[in-house]
């Protein structure tokens, strides 16, 4: 009676599920565009979320990698012959972290007051000249190498003959670390407008769906297709969409942090201070994988992954046919 | 092959089938006549397990379908031939790639899914279709290549609805010898139809003639044969492909 066949098998089905996929997807494009979109936006907005959490500590690394400089000042005691002097700067710098070692005598010192001063310099006339002790200026490697260790330094110096008192001068440092401290928080809205830009868009295409009960379905689960067989291009578009706005939204916030990190070599215009969201760019680039350790690359990929994830059941939950008699009756 | 029992349907408080008993041989061309709105449609619907009767028992080969769940219900309708009034198509495919469909959801091979295609088009002559976009077709043709989507493949039930409307006289020929050749070739075939000369002619070449009013068959069920009273007994397993 029926025409022969060889029986069902899966792979059949699936070409058959690809096929129908294939065929349907121009009339989908626009909703598989904007659902593409949304799945950027909602990895972006996972990669600026995670800049706003580890704000703290990638400023903190950020600091001592590349922008904080930490200097030390040892003042020297007053009776310390010119030769000791000498002999005392040249062993600071033999010490490892020293990068340089500047002797200011008690004129130029009282000399770099007065400039600090400014204005207020009046303060200091009458000043008698040796009302300052000479002082020597120690600058340190950035990073692991000099500032991270400048407490230990400083704690050597004090019990070296020859010095009264040290200093540890780290203005450069706490600026950066206030200045992404607070691109942090930025990153924080950022990051929230981005997540509820993509959820309004995810929930718009979800509502339209909702709206329109997929025609194709109901026929095909007329013509014997289960529910499953008809859902399964859904959720493999949707599973696509979702990668391909994922890998989107990665790769624009890795171009951008690269870009942030090539600003970040750039000076900052003087008069007008630094460049506007160069901070928030930076506080991205730190986290991204030309930077960051092991640990956010896996969140990273886990971020893409599970867009993926939820991207296929969006497709599967928009392309389930329901039932004919519940849609007919 | 298909036996309707007491089947009841209400709908918005109204009844829509009363208590219908129906049997259709294999092999048997079934015409159901009877105007607008008689339940024709719903009580095919059910037949070809689209929807569930509110009470009674609907079996089709081994299966009852009341007994089934509702995830075995495709796998029923795949060997089901349906012709709707009016066939919806997926759009993106031509006409042949639609009537191909329901051997897709058979996973029948794709060059044999084709070639069972073009046949089934031919029976109805409309090969010249089959290239067409179902959104350029005249309502005739959207017809004729509904009812092609119900041949395709042989299946061994075929629920037609209204198969005559808005065809010329020639197309009704054309699809009354297709629907007699599959009679010929065993398969069980109900036409439900308002139009009372397709059901006299259909009548002239040995179609049982039954008539619905009001949800109610006029004329009664014709008897059930022994082997399907025998088969009524025996509870298949509620999930199990229909295949032949």
């Amino acid at each position: 009676m029926m025409e022969a066949f060889r029986q069902s098998s899966m792979g059949l089905r699936m070409a058959w599920a690809l096929r129908l996929l294939c065929l349907g997807s121009p009339r989908r494009r626009l909703g598989m565009l904007l659902g593409c979109l949304a799945f950027s936006l909602a990895t972006l907005a996972i990669l600026v979320g995670l800049t706003s959490l580890t704000a703290g500590a990638a400023a903190r690394v950020g600091a001592g990698d590349s922008l904080g400089t930490v200097q030390l000042v040892a003042f020297l005691r007053d009776d310390l012959q010119p030769g000791s002097r000498d002999a005392l700067s040249l062993a600071l710098g033999q010490l490892p972290g020293v990068e340089r070692v500047r002797l200011l005598g008690s004129d130029q010192a009282l000399q770099q007051m007065r400039r600090d001063l400014g204005d207020q310099a009046s303060v200091l006339d009458g000043v008698e000249e040796g009302f300052l002790p000479a002082s020597l200026e120690i600058s340190l490697h950035t990073g692991r190498q000099g500032a991270d260790r400048a407490d230990e330094i400083a704690w050597r110096l004090r019990r070296m003959e020859g010095i009264t008192d040290v200093d540890v001068r780290r203005t450069t440092g706490d600026e950066r670390l206030a200045r992404v401290e607070i691109a942090g928080r930025r990153s924080g809205q950022l990051g929230l407008a981005l997540a509820v830009l993509a959820t309004s868009l995810a929930l718009g295409l979800a509502a339209v769906a909702m709206r329109r009960p997929p025609a194709d379905g109901r026929l095909l689960l007329g013509l014997g297709f289960t529910p499953a067989e008809i859902a399964t291009p859904g959720a493999l578009a949707g599973g696509a969409c979702a990668l391909a706005g994922a890998v989107i939204g990665t790769s624009l916030g890795s171009l951008g942090a690269r870009l942030g990190l090539v600003a970040a070599w750039w000076p900052a215009p003087g008069p007008l201070g630094p460049l506007p969201g160069r901070d928030l760019v930076m506080n991205l680039s730190m986290i991204l994988p030309t930077t960051s350790p092991g640990g956010v690359r896996g969140l990273i990929a886990g971020s893409v992954l599970m867009m993926a994830a939820w991207g296929a059941g969006l497709g599967w939950w928009m392309a389930r046919p329901g039932e004919l008699d519940e849609v007919e009756a | 092959m298909l036996h309707l029992t007491a089947v009841t349907l209400r709908h918005q408080g109204k009844t829509v089938l009363d208590a219908v008993t129906l049997h259709v041989r294999a092999g048997e061309l079934l015409i159901l006549e009877g105007a607008r709105a008689s339940g024709k449609t719903r009580l095919l619907e059910i037949a070809g397990a689209r929807r569930r009767p509110d009470s009674g028992a609907v079996w089709i080969a081994d299966h009852d379908l009341t007994a089934l769940q509702r995830d075995s219900l495709p796998f029923v309708r795949r060997n089901v031939g349906f012709a709707e009034t009016q066939p919806r198509f997926i759009p993106e495919l031509s006409v042949l790639e639609n009537v191909m469909l329901p051997l897709g959801a058979r996973a029948a091979p794709l060059g044999w899914a084709r070639e069972a295609a073009l046949r089934a088009l031919g029976k109805v002559g409309a090969t010249g279709l089959a290239t067409s976009n179902p959104r350029t077709l005249s309502t005739s043709a959207q017809r004729l290549a509904g009812i092609a989507r119900a041949l395709a493949g042989s299946p061994p039930l075929l629920l037609l609805d209204d198969p005559s409307a808005s065809l010329t006289p020639a197309d009704t020929g054309a699809v009354l010898s297709a629907l007699l050749g599959a009679v010929e070739c065993g398969a069980a075939v109900v036409c439900a139809t308002a139009d009372a000369a397709f059901g006299a002619a259909a009548g002239r070449v040995g179609g049982r003639r039954v008539r619905l009013e009001g949800g109610c068959l006029l004329g009664g069920p014709v008897a059930l044969p022994a082997v399907s009273r025998a088969r009524e007994g025996a509870r298949p397993p509620a999930r199990r492909e229909a295949v032949p």
